[in-house]
């Protein structure tokens, strides 16, 4: 029985963005295939607990420590917590992992990865975004604009970082952690030469695509019902209203479609439900409705709704994991030409949508789609979680040989 | 901050100001100002909707609700199952420093001597006491009585799927031992009342534990007229401590004056019915000789000594424990009467111990399990009745030579026999096999 200790900023019961649906569904993956024992750690922030306490709580198999970090922390903190490098430690003593997976790091820090090595633990660390080479995390500037740099010099980020010699110590820190990973694994090529070319890891890194929850058995059956019940498209967006999802420009887009006959839902990832309070669309064609968040329980029940997924980032993600469970149910997506997130290559390239503020080549599909309706586009071959943690199992076994050998 | 972040900035407030509006855009600007201000770093983690536990037995309220409410409550493992390193937490009163050295710090040293991890709190350390929950396989509770904190800690303990052993070295669970022991009597009725009353309150939380574990066979026997839990002996020994500072003391310069010295020691209050037991044997024996003297040590009430005495008595404060051994290795023998009653029954051989530390052999009498640690003619004096403690200090007084022998027979015997190794005599194998097995 192998003991992987995953870290990640969020894990269940408190489950937030994309990255910590990888590292929950494919610890569990693991945990199914069989042969291995997974525990987390994770943060929270807790008023009533005591600063740094730990708290251990426990869903669908997986113990996850919680450590109870006080909400003022500086910047420094955000990258190396020496209090929690302390938690981490402990952890790793107690716990024997054989293995530390760390996907996020943010407010965690890196000493989840100094912590095992000096334990002897290897370490796989799986990169989702790019706070190993940006204090902003996902390359976007303070206007909301992506930042554009490839490769990342950090004396470029003079005038968007809060200090540029804070932010520098931090570069280069995270630069010297990344090297302490045995193995690091990105969600794409695009993320992965990106980050290399930056001087993050070199030679350390794999590309580890993700996996998405595939649909269960009833789903065509609901999407079938829906259709059936109202012939309307049915467009859906994931996100908020910010620029660099997209908004503006699927906004101007719907402002000069002449039809009405379809439906817009527009899904609030938000924990609180906040992100499109005070927001009306009276002024556009069409049935607006604002949809509650969905977890991936609730994925088939969600995308059973829908025809046409935008995704319309203005700036390039390194994956995309709403597009791969889209394409897996047969649903249309239409999306901008956004770094890794085009890698499934289902898209033709003259399809993708340059990224910019044009409405014009949005408008363009959109009206196609409700022209032609896309219902009878089929389900596209895409991997699962299982097959993801099929792959990092091969991963792990190399590291550990290489642990063994060394 | 440079022309081009003052650019960005006041690109991105424009654009908040005409998508979400001004008050909103001047709201975000402040926080974001704030912030900076601060030296804040940013952070993904948005803080609990909570505030502060109305009490400390509430300190967990609300993380059990959210656990609850999130379907991660419970624990469907017990640790002791999913790993082969035992880590042990310990809480409990720790404010008796002599309860916090025999039932804590020793617990602590035996089992990292055994690879286990041991760590403690006092139970009103509340989140100390709580943390090391979280990482444990077993929970060792020491002298806690049923309070809703220590009702609160328990439930963690059980909703982390730990195994309890509840520990005590004094029948703190027994209305029987304090209606009848004998120390009671030189303290306020009240306090005695209070004793009686709490009782219900560690027997409560001692039947709560899944096991007992304590101090000597008289409390296992007593123990188990309250209680259906298993008892397991894990009697007290002598430490590092107690052998570094007691080689300490008798390496010390001694007194070489010609008086034979006997000692008595009292570490608490109500001990002079303890003393009253050989108090006529022993002022015999003392004014038969004015070179004999008796040194008193801690706390005791002078007024129960015989007037006839004063010329001949030492009398030392309760000092710490190094103090005390160093006073007590000035000594020829000690005596440590004890009334027979169920509290004293249940008595362990601490002071046995200390005085062999530092080579001072003790006469001993037949309640509580002091006799246990006594090797009778060899290590010190066991007298049976109470007209045999007069004797026995005669025979200690008459023979200087042989009575030096007999102390360090005795610091011998507790360097190999009564030094914490995992042998029966000392802790039940049982106890062992509960935590490692």
């Amino acid at each position: 029985m192998r003991h992987v200790l995953a870290a990640n900023v969020f894990f269940a019961p408190h489950s937030y963005g994309g990255a910590t649906v990888v590292a929950e569904q494919v610890a569990r993956a693991l945990i199914r295939r069989g042969g291995f024992r997974v525990t987390a750690v994770s943060l929270c922030c807790r008023a009533g607990i005591a600063d740094y306490a730990v708290l251990k709580s426990e869903t669908e198999g997986i113990a996850n420590y919680q450590i109870n970090v006080p909400a003022w922390r500086s910047y420094g903190e955000a990258y190396d917590n020496p209090a929690i490098t302390a938690r981490i430690a402990e952890l790793i003593h107690s716990l024997s992992p054989d293995v530390v997976h760390a996907h996020c790091l943010q407010d965690l820090g890196t000493g989840v990865i100094t912590a095992a090595r000096d334990q002897n633990v290897p370490v796989i660390l799986s990169v989702h975004d790019f706070w190993w080479i940006c204090e902003r995390q996902f390359m976007i500037q303070m206007d909301q604009t992506y930042c554009g740099q490839d490769p990342v010099r950090i004396k470029e980020c003079k005038g968007c970082v809060q200090n540029f010699w804070a932010a520098k110590t931090r570069f280069e820190h995270l630069q010297s952690i990344g090297n302490q990973a045995q193995l690091v694994t990105y969600p794409s090529q695009f993320a992965k030469n990106l980050c290399e070319k930056s001087g993050f890891a070199s030679g350390r890194g794999v590309v580890w695509e993700n996996g998405v929850r595939l649909p269960e058995k009833g789903f065509l059956k609901a999407q079938r019902e829906r259709r059936e019940q109202d012939p309307r498209v049915v467009f859906g967006f994931v996100g908020g209203p910010s620029q660099i999802k997209g908004w503006p420009v699927i906004r101007a887009a719907f402002a000069g479609v002449s039809r009405a006959d379809f439906r817009v839902l527009l899904v609030d990832g938000s924990v609180d439900g906040s992100w499109w309070q005070g927001h009306d669309f009276f002024d556009l064609p069409g049935e607006w409705e604002v949809h509650s968040r969905y977890s991936q329980d609730d994925m088939d029940a969600f995308f059973a709704k829908i025809d046409v997924l935008f995704f319309m980032s203005q700036w390039k993600e390194t994956f995309g994991l709403v597009i791969r469970a889209a394409l897996a149910r047969g649903i249309q997506v239409i999306q901008t030409d956004s770094g890794g997130s085009t890698e499934h290559g289902l898209i033709a390239q003259d399809q993708l949508i340059p990224i910019g503020p044009d409405p014009a080549p949005l408008r363009h599909q959109i009206s196609q789609a409700i022209e032609a309706h896309p219902a009878q586009q089929a389900p596209q071959k895409i991997a699962d979680f299982a097959s993801q943690a099929a792959e990092l199992e091969r991963l792990m076994s190399q590291v550990l040989l290489e642990q063994e050998t060394t | 901050m440079g022309p081009r972040s003052w650019q960005m900035l006041m690109r991105r407030f424009a654009r908040t100001a005409r998508q979400d509006g001004l008050a909103n855009a001047l709201g975000k600007a402040g926080r974001y100002l704030a912030r900076r201000m601060r030296g804040q770093g940013s952070s993904a983690l948005a803080r609990a909707p909570e505030g502060p536990p109305n009490t400390e037995a509430h300190y967990l309220s609300s993380v059990w609700q959210d656990l609850a409410q999130h379907n991660a409550f419970h624990i469907h493992a017990a640790p002791a199952t999913l790993q082969r390193r035992r880590q042990i937490a310990l809480i409990g009163d720790l404010n008796l420093p002599q309860c916090r050295k025999y039932r804590v710090e020793q617990l602590a040293h035996f089992w990292q001597g055994r690879g286990a991890e041991f760590t403690y709190a006092h139970y009103e350390d509340i989140p100390r006491a709580t943390s090391i929950l979280q990482q444990a396989t077993h929970l060792f509770e020491y002298r806690l009585k049923c309070t809703d904190v220590t009702q609160m800690l328990r439930y963690e303990a059980r909703r982390l799927r730990l195994p309890i052993l509840y520990d005590l070295d004094d029948p703190l669970f027994s209305v029987s031992a304090y209606g009848t022991y004998g120390n009671m009597n030189a303290v306020d009725p009240a306090l005695k009342s209070h004793f009686v009353n709490e009782a219900p309150k560690y027997l409560d939380m001692m039947n709560g534990a899944d096991a007992l574990s304590v101090s000597t066979p008289g409390m296992i026997v007593h123990a188990a007229l309250y209680s259906p839990r298993p008892v397991y002996l894990r009697r007290n020994f002598a430490d590092s401590q107690t052998l570094d500072q007691g080689a300490k003391a008798m390496n010390a310069e001694q007194i070489e004056d010609g008086r034979f010295r006997v000692a008595f020691a009292s570490g608490s209050q109500g001990h002079e019915a303890d003393l009253e037991e050989i108090i006529k044997e022993l002022s015999t024996f003392v004014l038969a000789d004015p070179k004999r003297r008796l040194m008193v040590m801690g706390h005791f009430d002078p007024k129960a000594l015989p007037g006839e005495l004063n010329g001949q008595i030492e009398r030392y404060k309760f000092s710490d424990y190094g103090q005390y051994l160093a006073t007590l290795a000035q000594a020829d023998c000690t005596v440590m009467p004890l009334g027979e009653d169920a509290f004293n029954g249940c008595k362990s051989a601490v002071r046995v111990l200390d005085a062999a530390a530092v080579g001072v052999p003790s006469v001993v009498g037949t309640v509580g399990d002091l006799a246990a640690v006594v090797r009778h003619g060899q290590t010190g004096l066991i007298a049976q009745k109470p007209s045999d403690w007069g004797g026995a200090l005669e025979v200690l007084a008459n023979d200087p030579s042989q009575t030096r022998q007999m102390g360090l027979a005795a610091r011998k015997d507790v360097e190999t026999r009564w030094s914490g190794h995992a042998e029966p005599h000392i802790i039940a194998p049982e106890l062992i096999r509960w935590v490692e097995g």
